[in-house]
């Protein structure tokens, strides 16, 4: 149970990952913000990246650890226990200074999790452990962003949408906030200055990634620079860490053009400005591609392996991802790939055609030739009418049974706890309308007749639902009368587990509904106590929320098989007539 | 008449000591002779062990220059007898445990000879050999000097044996290596279990889990050359399993068990981290000679065997054997409450537990006119015995032979032989049965082995036959005299409990791996000392009372606190948990 606004005052969020991610938590800190006003914000992160906090807005105190210092320190041995002991004990003490109204971690490590259970708060969301030591994942959103990982083709939420639904606020920027100030603004000036750059039209590229595969080649960047300088009379700006030096110096090898190369030489308020001055920003998935969108730079993310950039590309409006259309991109998280298919696809002069687009202020509008972009979709950014983010394919191709699944989970967890009654039509006609602009008609059509199938699946498993919530209901009066009957109890939990195992089997063996029952299976685990009264209660309420999202389901997927059958029929009306 | 008295009084608490005094002759190096003070004074190899002045007035001194290590200690040990001028001064002066050693009876023969011992005897105890009692807690070590110089080697042995107590009672990491299948199975799981009773920190690797694999590696070919060669591979597999196990538990000592599926490179890169190795080789020499490859690569070689294997070891150039019996568990191996039914079916008026190896099949031939039942695999259900053997000779698991032990009024022990048709006349080692039998408060009639000697006394702990013949009259005797078999079952199981259990065994393994030069293993970098760390702390602060949970050991690492904190129930304290953070950190 949330606690109400007015007692919303102090609020402790747990970041300690990456620059990307603390950016990517700004608009749920604005959202709290917004709703709660008085709140105040502390902001547990790793000091390895404190610089970034500086131009978040919203943080009210900043609370560091060194965590690789701390690692190190361990490692090392040089240290007693005791006195490594007192280190972390220190930042316990230091973070229950006060105590929160509101803990969310965002941080999915078991460092955290062990963390948020020593923390004073009122109420955790967030990875945590229970008193007993054993995982426990509190709040539907954050069991959500768990359930991604094995079920991340089904998945149509952004990262940044995720914090929001865990922050329980809606979204209030279209976009990630970054403030830069007047002195970050002074020392790019100076930095180009002393590059004799003025007025010139600059593109920045990020040659690197936190992990190899994730890099689209070099010899490519520097192949589409030099289709961007001859063609377009744009200047290029290498941006990057100090450890990414070599990569520039591979650069230069490869590219006829010179490059401004300041690489190693920017700190994150230079950088947050200097990207601003950029026309365009093409990169990888790293932290500058999310510094560049808070600056309000069009971005190209060039999307490879196992980033899933529906989850963590660029967000806001009007940005391109160009990602490979093979089957198996992106890869799942524990794919060890020997042959990067998906890599070679994209070439310069694809990217090239985006870019194009991209400085000519093209928009959705984009000509993209099938032939031309072989194997490669572009997708653009916009925000939908939900206020979330999403990706539009750009180029017309077949549409996979796993994004239609996307579009109708987008609704049912929308939805969350109401059921979809009035308007049904209205949503499923609009999804209908956009899937037959933007995919192949045929492909939408065998699309549909899967679902068909599905659909007898989705009602047995509403019917298990159904039954075990029986169950339930004689066992909350079981339960609550005064002297209980242990063994009628015992015998209806008996009648319950097999409809569990049943619901649990239906997600393995139909992937489609694994978000459902993944959702449901983590909810189950979450259960605390001993409290036989309360756990039934409980209980009786996750098998409600998987009945409304199951009929919810149902109501979506029958709907919009009504609505494109009438298509199909008026089309022959038509084609005879 | 003072020695009279002496030895009588001594006899109330360690009669065999009084034996051995009164029957070691009169020495002619050890001289008493009388002090200018007029008081006795000794003489060995002529050199005075007490003043020639005044002895007592020496002993007084003695006693002052000691006071302070006895001030600070719990426990005194003290090396020399002498004629116990000393002693009768320590005695007055303290109340503390005083243990006295004096490996020369004819010392102390001239010490009861001349003084009047009864008020040192009723304090004291007295130690000949080199097995040391065990203290607890601070022990203060003093020295008649000129007894030391008579026998410096006892008394440095006496001194790394207490050094080694001293050593083990702060805890050990030790890590139990089984076999995949086979007899020493059980008995790596007793010596694992044991050791955890003793307050070490153990890891057992069961091998068992493999016994499928290994099983199957005889399916898949006849030929003998590339069945050796599999099973070669196999272990040396399992030998890198075993080796990845001891890089995570980073043990102190790995004790191998026989038929630890062990190659002598995974020995020597065990030996490498500066890990102690053992391996007890609870097998026949005689019919297993793996002995040969792995004996010379351990530290330690613990045998059943002595006399010929020692002999044979020796002749090969080894020197690190040493003898360590089979022995009892007796939270598994123990009298249990028979339900009457349980009585008719495990019960008979004699018994064998056991495979039908080729001497017991002829043997149990002569008992088929008795209420005989047989147990066991491996025997002819074609043969004579059929209508004697339970469950057409199917395995019989631990639990049903604890009962059979119980339920027979006579259990036959006959060790195995190939080729004799009963007794092996020259049968050497104890099988676990013996002891096994015993703990269980079971009467026992076992054939003769020259193991016994030393283990048991004979007719009063136990009752040993020496053929078929003698098995028939002795059986036919305690059918007589069933008090006196009920009385020898009480002895022998007290016996077993006092000195011939798993943790009694473990003990002595134990105290002769550290006492031979022991030095923590490499990463015992890894471990602090548990008290600084308490100071450190301060034990009145959370973390300090927390830490005074390990106090038991001398070391701790945090894997040890993580450990405990995984095999506990309940909610995890605060300290706990921010241990827990702290063992997340991982590079």
């Amino acid at each position: 149970m949330s606690l109400k606004a007015e007692y919303m005052r102090q609020i402790l969020i747990i970041n300690l990952t990456r620059m990307g991610d603390l950016l990517q938590t700004t608009p749920l800190m604005a959202g709290i913000k917004s709703k709660y006003p008085g709140s105040r914000i502390s902001l547990l992160v790793n000091s390895a990246f404190t610089e970034v906090c500086r131009g978040i807005p919203c943080i009210d105190d900043l609370i560091e650890f060194d965590m690789k210092g701390y690692l190190v320190r361990r490692m090392e041995g040089k240290h007693s226990l005791v006195e490594n002991y007192r280190i972390l004990e220190a930042l316990v003490n230091s973070i229950n200074n006060r105590e929160y109204d509101l803990a969310v971690n965002v941080t999915h490590s078991s460092v955290s999790a062990v963390l948020v259970s020593l923390i004073r708060a009122k109420e955790v969301r967030g990875f945590t452990i229970s008193s007993e030591g054993h995982r426990v994942i509190k709040h539907p959103w954050v069991r959500y962003f768990f359930n991604v990982i094995p079920n991340r083709n089904y998945n149509p939420f952004h990262i940044v949408d995720m914090y929001l639904k865990i922050g329980d606020v809606s979204p209030v920027t279209r976009g990630l906030v970054y403030d830069i100030f007047p002195d970050d603004e002074e020392r790019a000036d100076q930095i180009l200055a002393r590059e004799g750059i003025h007025n010139e039209v600059l593109v920045g590229l990020h040659l690197g990634a936190s992990k190899d595969e994730k890099a689209w080649p070099v010899s490519s960047y520097a192949g589409l620079a030099d289709m961007i300088c001859k063609q377009l009379g744009v200047k290029i700006i290498l941006f990057g860490t100090s450890s990414e030096a070599l990569l520039a110096s591979e650069f230069e090898k490869y590219a006829e053009t010179r490059p401004v190369n300041l690489v190693g030489k920017t700190g994150v308020g230079d950088l947050a400005s200097l990207l601003k001055k950029c026309s365009l920003f093409i990169s990888n998935d790293t932290g500058p591609l999310h510094v560049a969108t808070s600056a309000g730079t069009t971005v190209i993310d060039i999307s490879l392996a196992n980033v899933h950039f529906m989850e963590t590309g660029p967000f806001g409006e009007g940005h391109y991802v160009l990602q490979s259309d093979l089957p198996c991109s992106p890869c799942g998280f524990d794919v060890q790939c020997n042959d990067r298919v998906c890599n070679s696809l994209i070439t310069p002069d694809k990217v090239f055609e985006v870019v194009k687009a991209a400085l000519d202020g093209a928009g959705d509008n984009i000509e993209l030739s099938t032939e031309k972009m072989e194997q490669v979709q572009v997708y653009r950014s916009y925000f939908q009418e939900d206020g979330y983010l999403d990706y539009r394919p750009l180029i017309k191709r077949s549409l996979e049974v796993n994004v239609l699944y996307r579009l109708i989970y987008r609704q049912v967890l929308n939805t969350e706890s109401g059921k979809i009654d009035s308007g049904t039509a209205g949503i499923c006609e609009r999804i209908c309308k956009d899937i037959e602009e933007l995919y192949l008609n045929e492909s939408v059509r065998l699309c549909m007749e899967v679902i068909s199938d599905d659909l007898d699946v989705l009602a047995h498993l509403v019917r298990l639902t159904e039954q075990a919530l029986r169950h339930l209901r004689n066992l909350e009066q079981g339960v609550s009368r005064d002297i209980r009957d242990n063994k009628e109890i015992k015998n209806i939990w008996k009648k319950i587990e097999p409809l569990e195992d049943e619901i649990n089997l239906i997600g393995d063996t139909h992937h489609c509904f694994k978000p459902l029952t993944l959702l449901f299976d983590y909810s189950r685990e979450a259960l605390e106590g001993d409290d036989l009264e309360i756990l039934v209660k409980e209980s009786i309420e996750i098998y409600e929320g998987l009945l409304i999202k199951g009929e919810n389901m149902q109501a979506i997927m029958t709907g919009m098989k009504s609505v494109l059958n009438v298509q199909t029929e008026n089309s022959k009306l038509a084609m005879t007539s | 008449m003072i020695f009279k008295k002496n030895i009588q009084q001594l006899r109330l608490t360690d009669r065999e000591l009084a034996d051995g005094i009164s029957n070691a002759g009169q020495s002619v190096d050890v001289v008493i002779s009388e002090s200018r003070s007029g008081a006795p004074t000794l003489q060995v190899n002529n050199t005075y062990i007490h003043s020639s002045y005044d002895p007592v007035k020496e002993a007084k001194e003695w006693l002052k220059n000691n006071e302070q290590y006895i001030h600070g200690a719990d426990n005194i040990v003290v090396f020399g007898f002498g004629l116990g001028f000393h002693l009768n001064e320590l005695c007055t002066s303290t109340q503390k445990q005083i243990t006295v050693f004096e490996p020369n009876l004819h010392v102390l023969k001239a010490a009861f000879q001349s003084q009047d011992l009864e008020a040192v005897l009723s304090r004291i105890k007295i130690i000949t050999d080199v097995s040391a009692p065990y203290f607890e807690d601070d022990t203060a070590v003093l020295t008649l000097q000129s007894s030391l110089k008579l026998t410096p080697e006892y008394f440095d042995q006496v001194l790394l044996k207490l050094k080694a107590r001293d050593i083990l009672a702060s805890g050990l990491r030790i890590m139990v290596v089984g076999p995949v299948y086979g007899g020493s199975l059980e008995v790596a799981k007793y010596c694992s279990s044991s050791l955890i009773n003793m307050g070490h920190t153990v890891e057992l690797v069961d091998n068992s889990r493999f016994d499928d694999t290994l099983f199957y590696i005889r399916e898949i070919t006849s030929n003998k050359n590339h069945y050796d060669a599999l099973v070669e591979k196999f272990t040396a597999l399992l030998s890198e399993f075993i080796l990845a196990r001891c890089e995570e538990f980073q043990p102190d000592i790995v004790i191998n068990l026989a038929q630890a599926p062990v190659t002598t490179d995974c020995i020597e890169r065990i030996k490498h981290y500066g890990v102690k190795t053992a391996y007890w080789f609870v097998e026949d020499f005689r019919f297993m000679e793996y002995w040969k490859q792995v004996a010379g690569s351990v530290d330690h070689f613990f045998t059943i065997q002595k006399d010929d294997f020692f002999e044979e070891m020796k002749q090969s150039g080894l020197d690190n054997y040493h003898y360590l019996p089979m022995a009892a568990y007796p939270q598994v191996h123990r009298p249990v409450d028979l339900s009457e039914e349980e009585k008719k079916y495990y019960g008979s008026e004699i018994s064998f537990v056991g495979a039908g190896y080729y001497n017991r099949k002829h043997f149990f031939n002569g008992f088929i006119d008795h209420d005989l039942k047989i147990w066991g695999t491996d025997w002819d259900m074609h043969s004579k015995l059929a209508g004697f053997i339970q469950r057409s000779g199917s395995r019989v698991d631990t639990d049903e032979i604890v009962r059979i032990y119980n339920a027979s009024r006579i259990n036959i022990n006959l060790h195995s032989s190939t080729y004799h048709k009963g007794v092996n006349p020259f049968g050497d080692f104890v099988n676990p049965r013996t002891f096994e039998i015993m703990s269980c408060g079971g009467f026992q009639l076992v054939d003769r082995r020259s193991g016994l000697d030393g283990l048991f006394e004979e007719g009063e702990e136990v009752v040993i036959f020496n053929d078929q013949n003698d098995l028939r009259q002795k059986i036919q005797h305690y059918r007589e005299h069933p008090e006196e078999a009920k009385r020898i079952s009480e002895k022998g199981r007290n016996r077993v409990l006092r000195d011939h259990t798993y943790e009694k065994r473990m003990q002595e393994m134990l105290e002769v791996i550290v006492a031979d030069d022991y030095e923590p293993a490499c990463w015992a970098d890894n471990r602090e000392l548990v008290q600084d760390l308490i100071t450190e702390a301060d034990a009145e602060t959370e973390v300090g009372r927390y830490l005074s949970q390990f106090n038991e050991h001398e070391h701790i690492a945090l894997s040890d606190i993580i450990e405990k904190i995984s095999n506990e129930d309940g909610d995890l304290s605060r300290t706990e948990s921010i241990f827990m953070m702290m063992n997340e950190f991982k590079g």
